[in-house]
């Protein structure tokens, strides 16, 4: 097996699960999840010269998964089901109430709007910096701050309405 | 850091957030308790299962792509070349038609032993050669070789005659497309000399020792000659 197979497999193995968990929540579907992962680690493939550093993959896959959603909505913009409950698992849960909760961060983890939500999935799913997340979405890192921080109030505010803390979500 | 800093900062991400900044003001260390136990929901969340084996599926695929010819450029370069070298020989007119004097005196040495023969062969023998290319032959001189032979795959009369004890070699073969439509033209190398006359469907090319011998035959081989088809 030569270095570039081997690099390759390593790439795969390493971050597969988390660029499908990404992509889930990226187009909230299963098949389209598998078939973006499939289609971002072939154009990988053909790429793999690009990469040239170990510590840039992580970043270098989510862009190109990016471009390949993009893609997907120039061509045709596909149906699919609005979300995709068997794909879910929690797997512990300690009560009811924290079962109810779970359930409400989900619809309101799907409803949170994209530029929020995207940032944000990266941060928890890839624990990537600030500066990482605002490279690979292109933007500079103020608009990531900011965007986290919208994220994550209209998540608290929508999940404790009766506890506002007096963050303004417009910070 | 001030409070709205800090609040910032946890919404930001609160696992960034240390607690000895917020030993200060309990409020925001309730808040970084929040935000954490929100980010740990998310988190169980996010994770949705993975289909099973979808890393070996990504791998297979990979597997099964074509080859880009620049991974492994040799033997596509080998390739290339073959296609390109084969381009250039059908490119190429034919030897034939470029020169047939040259493929005359090609075939001349390679029978050279025949212009040493000087058993005459019996016209009986021969005419039927002579039919078989359209040509009906009263040659005067005797015929001491003659055998078909090949110009480019078209098939031709390899003859020697003797004339004045000297052997000269005719080749009579039926005009084909690509070969040249000169009515006559000479050819020489260091050893032989020799003439090729177009007529309306053959061609005749002689070739000799000495000039004189073609200058000397050539007119009266052509009226021995007739030409069926």
């Amino acid at each position: 097996m030569n270095s570039a197979q081997q690099r390759y497999e390593a790439l795969v193995r390493a971050y597969t699960a988390d660029l499908y968990r990404y992509a889930w929540w990226l187009c909230r579907s299963a098949s389209i999840a598998e078939d973006l992962v499939q289609d971002t680690f072939l154009r990988a493939w053909k790429s793999l010269p690009q990469l040239q550093e170990a510590g840039a993959a992580k970043a270098w896959l989510l862009t190109i998964l990016r471009h390949e959603n993009a893609r997907r909505f120039e061509r045709k913009q596909l149906d699919y089901t609005e979300v995709e409950q068997d794909s879910l698992v929690d797997t512990s849960s300690p009560s009811p109430e924290h079962a109810v909760a779970t359930d409400r961060l989900h619809r309101l983890l799907l409803n949170l709007p994209q530029d929020y939500r995207e940032p944000l999935v990266m941060q928890l799913l890839f624990g990537m910096t600030g500066d990482e997340i605002a490279t690979v979405l292109g933007l500079n890192l103020n608009t990531v701050n900011t965007r986290l921080f919208r994220g994550r109030a209209q998540l608290r505010a929508q999940l404790q309405p009766d506890y506002p803390d007096g963050v303004s979500l417009h910070g | 850091m001030d409070n709205l800093s800090l609040r910032r900062a946890l919404y930001q991400d609160p696992s960034r957030v240390s607690a000895q900044q917020l030993s200060d003001d309990p409020q925001l260390a309730q808040l970084q308790q929040e935000l954490l136990q929100q980010d740990q929901w998310c988190k169980q969340l996010l994770n949705v299962d993975v289909p099973a084996q979808l890393a070996d599926r990504i791998l297979l695929q990979q597997r099964l792509q074509p080859v880009r010819w620049y991974r492994r450029p040799w033997p596509y370069a080998s390739a290339a070349a073959l296609l390109l070298s084969l381009w250039f020989w059908q490119a190429q007119p034919p030897a034939l038609s470029a020169d047939l004097g040259q493929q005359a005196l090609g075939h001349v040495y390679h029978e050279l032993a025949a212009l040493g023969a000087t058993t005459p062969l019996n016209a009986d023998s021969v005419q039927p050669l002579f039919a078989e290319i359209g040509v009906t032959a009263a040659l005067t001189m005797p015929v001491v070789y003659a055998r078909f032979c090949h110009f480019e795959g078209v098939r031709a009369l390899h003859l020697v005659l003797e004339i004045d004890g000297q052997p000269l070699t005719l080749f009579v073969l039926p005009a084909q497309p690509g070969l040249p439509d000169t009515s006559a033209s000479q050819f020489a190398d260091a050893r032989f000399f020799g003439k090729s006359v177009t007529t309306a469907r053959h061609h005749l090319v002689m070739v000799a020792e000495q000039p004189q011998l073609l200058a000397q035959i050539g007119p009266a081989l052509l009226k021995s000659l007739k030409f069926n088809i």
